[in-house]
């Protein structure tokens, strides 16, 4: 524990100190969130494909039990958070920045809350193999629970598959007024621990850094205690710099390591993977206490509620369920967003259901949320570049994404922009920068499968050609072998060869109504 | 309970075009009062004339695009604008002279390149420029500062104001009669003259560092640049790039031959130096973006000041520096740009 009280080095540039605004959620401990009569489940929660759904309206369903399955190899299962019966199973609205509905489970509760046995729990969990850990926060549903919501499993085992020298758990929470990780590392730090050491088997990881922002003093005085008391050598504490945004996973990769990220890869290509703490927590619950990813801990703040705080809360409860939980809305309640105030998003509805990346929900007071007024051209001021932790030149990139230059914006490597906000931010005209990066990143992206798929296209059509082409060539080496071999044989044979093709052709025009019949000749 | 939607970011902007630009009005407070202390209330005049004419050539032009007039106007890019013509211009000029600097950068060099933050050339400086080669004679008449003693007087308040109005001076009073050269002419056509500085500026004109008057007029500015450093309006680097490489480029040439050449201390306190570097180069809008760009470019206008100064054919050149480097920004801008997390 010599690192306790070294701070790294800040060694990212640009990012913003802002306003941590996280002490009115941090009062008091997290509360529970009774279980809703009715919970709607959607299937997409993570990135990657949706779950396909394995219950039937009318089943019965145990808390715990699969009720989507992962379809393919970057997808996720989801499971029933409660007891009860499958009402319906259809479109809903779901937080989503577009605003845009997914396939839902909806599921009545019976009060029991009565589990199924997951088999996901091993009390030794390290005679397990690592795949076979694997498998298990795979079937467990376990996505990032930072906001980004991959699923955990392809991440670890392409990150085995290459080697790991660290493994870096985010505890950083660096976006003001979330602070579900600080209250999970207070009132957890044990079980974070436990998750951390099995992450570690998992993956074959010689060591894990845990990068804390240094002003998270009781969540660090807790990890301490924790490790003091595990004592495991392989898990150190490392104290970083209170620096917007610092949690970003390669700007913390950044200030742990010293590296960068390649632009086009992973952390996993330079040898580290990282992990936030609340995915390390549901992988303890998982391979521990057998419970797949069904809950989480959820931030509710922001001047609309009487009593910010964290919740723990099933996934599929209704929005409005959490804000009770914190006394309910204030007057004047104005706006709803999920995540922070840089990169979350606004909601119209607080009948959404909280998903696996709901890791804040912000109810705004009076004037908490001021919008932009008029937005004013760009004066190259740069102060978007100077706070920029990628180095980006955005006033540029801005100016060519308006001209709807989206090649250019490309070669300025737009596809770099990790949508801090920090840009926003600084931004005297007001300019919603990131927004226009998000805009030319998804659009560019469009652009890449619209041209995938007509390549793919065009190499169908290609082979059929060839296949055509060989087709014929062989049938006319056919028809010129027999009529060569005709030519040469006994005329007898001959005259009785012409004389059945005739008939064979005489047949075809007979039954040429029923093409069916001739296929088997 | 159903919300409005709202739209990135979601956390109020931590500043606006408009703070920014009151602030570099209120950097120019300093300046101005020297300039008052030195030349008399001239600049004022200029500033309301200035400044008047190109509140009104922003609305009108504002109405002619369709656009909204209120958050431009407020903005005080127009105002910011005129308030540096004023600075170029002599103390006592007629009215259409800052009337016609402010029409020309307002119309001309700003809104017809499309206005806020598009306009490729500054503003002031192109207006700055036309009205020199306009009205050269006018451009060039300075009063001599109050604390040089060469048995000139400032005419009175009132005599000021009429030739404001009318561009005569009340009847028995010739403008020459009250200018004198500036100490930058001083020095070049004495230079010119096979005289050496040690001997020019023992001068009248000529104070501890410069120009009397002048030199404090820049001391003042530089107050106020280093104001808008610590607010985060400008950056270091375009103002030092400018001083470093005026004074570098004056040191060599001092130093190759100190009988022919003026020491650079003097040309870093004379004449625009230290406004413009703080003021003029900074501009946003018409200098490059990464900071490698910045220092570029700060020390291409501080090396052609120089240059003009000693070898061209006016006797400051701030303002020809400062248009000559605008042109090369899009080109500074394409080879520094940063390299970029992750890029090799």
């Amino acid at each position: 524990m010599e690192h306790q009280d070294k701070i790294m080095p800040r060694r990212f540039r640009g990012g913003l100190k802002l306003l941590p605004n996280k002490i009115q959620s941090t009062l008091t401990p997290i509360r529970r969130v009774p279980i809703p009569e009715k919970l709607v489940i959607p299937l997409s929660q993570h990135i990657g494909r949706d779950a396909v759904p394995l219950v039937k309206v009318g089943d019965d369903v145990l808390k715990g039990q699969p009720i989507g399955a992962a379809d393919g190899d970057v997808s996720a299962p989801v499971h029933a958070p409660t007891s009860g019966t499958v009402e319906s199973i259809g479109m809903h609205p779901v937080p989503h920045p577009g605003g845009l509905g997914a396939l839902c489970v909806v599921l009545r509760s019976d009060g029991k809350d009565h589990a199924i046995d997951t088999g996901l729990a091993c009390l030794d969990y390290l005679s397990l193999s690592p795949e076979e850990i694997q498998d298990r926060v795979r079937r467990s549903g376990i996505t990032g629970l930072g906001g980004a919501s991959y699923p955990t499993a392809v991440k670890m085992s392409k990150a085995e598959d290459r080697g790991i020298k660290d493994l870096i758990i985010n505890a950083a929470e660096c976006e003001p007024i979330i602070s579900c990780d600080d209250m999970l590392m207070r009132e957890h730090a044990n079980d974070l621990i436990t998750g951390i050491q099995i992450m570690l088997h998992a993956l074959s990881a010689p060591r894990a850094l845990i990068g804390i922002e240094r002003d998270k003093k009781r969540a660090i005085d807790a990890l301490e205690k924790a490790l003091a008391s595990i004592g495991d050598e392989r898990i150190v504490l490392r104290k970083i710099y209170s620096i917007y945004p610092a949690g970003g996973e390669r700007q913390l990769v950044q200030v742990l390591t010293g590296q960068e990220v390649p632009y086009d890869g992973f952390p996993q290509d330079i040898g580290y993977l990282s992990q936030n703490v609340g995915t390390a927590l549901a992988i303890k619950h998982a391979l521990i206490d057998g419970q797949p990813l069904i809950s989480r801990i959820t931030t509710v703040a922001g001047k609309g509620v009487h009593l910010p705080g964290n919740v723990e809360v099933r996934l599929g409860t209704p929005i409005s369920d959490l804000v009770a939980a914190c006394g309910g809305y204030c007057d004047g309640a104005e706006a709803m967003l999920m995540g922070g105030p840089m990169m979350g998003f606004s909601l119209t509805d607080d009948q959404l259901p909280v998903i696996k990346g709901t890791n804040c929900i912000v109810v705004a007071g009076p004037g908490e949320l001021e919008q932009t007024d008029y937005v004013m051209p760009c004066i190259r001021c740069d102060k978007c570049a100077q706070v920029c932790p990628v180095n980006l030149q955005p006033q540029e990139l801005y100016w060519q994404i308006k001209g709807g230059d989206l090649d250019r914006a490309n070669q300025l490597s737009v596809d770099g922009c990790i949508e801090c906000g920090c840009c926003d931010y600084v931004c005297p005209s007001h300019i919603p920068l990131a927004q226009y990066f998000r805009y030319a990143k998804s659009e560019l992206r469009a652009r890449d499968r619209q041209q995938e798929k007509s390549q793919l296209a065009k190499i169908r059509f290609e082979d059929r050609k060839t296949r055509i082409r060989i087709g014929e060539d062989s049938r006319q080496a056919r028809l010129a072998a027999r009529k060569k071999r005709l030519a040469e044989g006994d005329p007898q044979e001959r005259e009785r060869q012409i004389a059945a093709s005739v008939r064979r052709a005489q047949a075809k025009t007979d039954t040429a109504v029923e093409p069916d019949k001739d296929l088997s000749q | 309970m159903k919300f409005e939607s709202q739209f990135a970011p979601h956390i109020t902007p931590s500043g606006s075009v408009q703070r920014m630009m009151q602030r570099v009005l209120k950097a120019l407070i300093p300046a101005a009062m020297a300039h008052v202390y030195f030349f008399g209330p001239g600049l004022i005049f200029n500033i309301a004339v200035a400044g008047g004419t190109a509140i009104a050539a922003e609305a009108v032009m504002l109405r002619l695009r369709g656009l909204p007039l209120r958050p431009y106007l407020m903005d005080f890019s127009a105002l910011v604008t005129a308030v540096l013509i004023a600075f170029t211009l002599p103390p006592l000029v007629p009215w259409w002279i800052p009337a016609t600097g402010a029409i020309f950068a307002i119309v001309v060099a700003k809104h017809l390149y499309g206005g806020l933050g598009q306009n490729p050339f500054n503003p002031a400086m192109a207006a700055y420029v036309v009205l020199l080669v306009s009205f050269p004679v006018s451009m060039t008449s300075w009063l001599p500062p109050s604390n040089v003693d060469i048995g000139i007087a400032h005419p009175a308040l009132g005599d000021s104001l009429y030739y404001l109005f009318t561009g005569n001076l009340p009847a028995g009073q010739a403008m020459d009669t009250i200018t004198a050269a500036s100490p930058l002419d001083v020095t070049r056509n004495q230079l010119a003259e096979a005289r050496n500085y040690t001997e020019i500026k023992t001068g009248p004109l000529f104070g501890n560092f410069a120009g009397k008057g002048w030199e404090w007029i820049g001391i003042y500015s530089a107050f106020g640049g280093i104001w808008l450093l610590y607010k985060g309006v400008i950056r270091w680097q375009i103002p030092m790039s400018m001083l470093l490489g005026l004074f570098v480029t004056a040191t060599v040439m001092y130093l190759l031959n100190p009988g022919a050449y003026v020491p650079p201390g003097f040309h870093l306190f004379a004449g625009a130096a230290l406004f413009g570097a703080f003021f003029i180069a900074t501009d946003p809008v018409t200098a490059p973006a990464s900071p490698r760009g910045q220092k570029i470019y700060g020390a291409g206008i501080g090396i052609l000041v120089y240059v003009i100064r000693t070898w061209g054919g006016f006797p400051d050149g701030v303002a020809f520096a400062v248009l000559f480097m605008n042109m090369t920004t899009p080109l500074i801008d394409h080879y520094t740009r940063p390299r970029v997390y992750g890029h090799d």
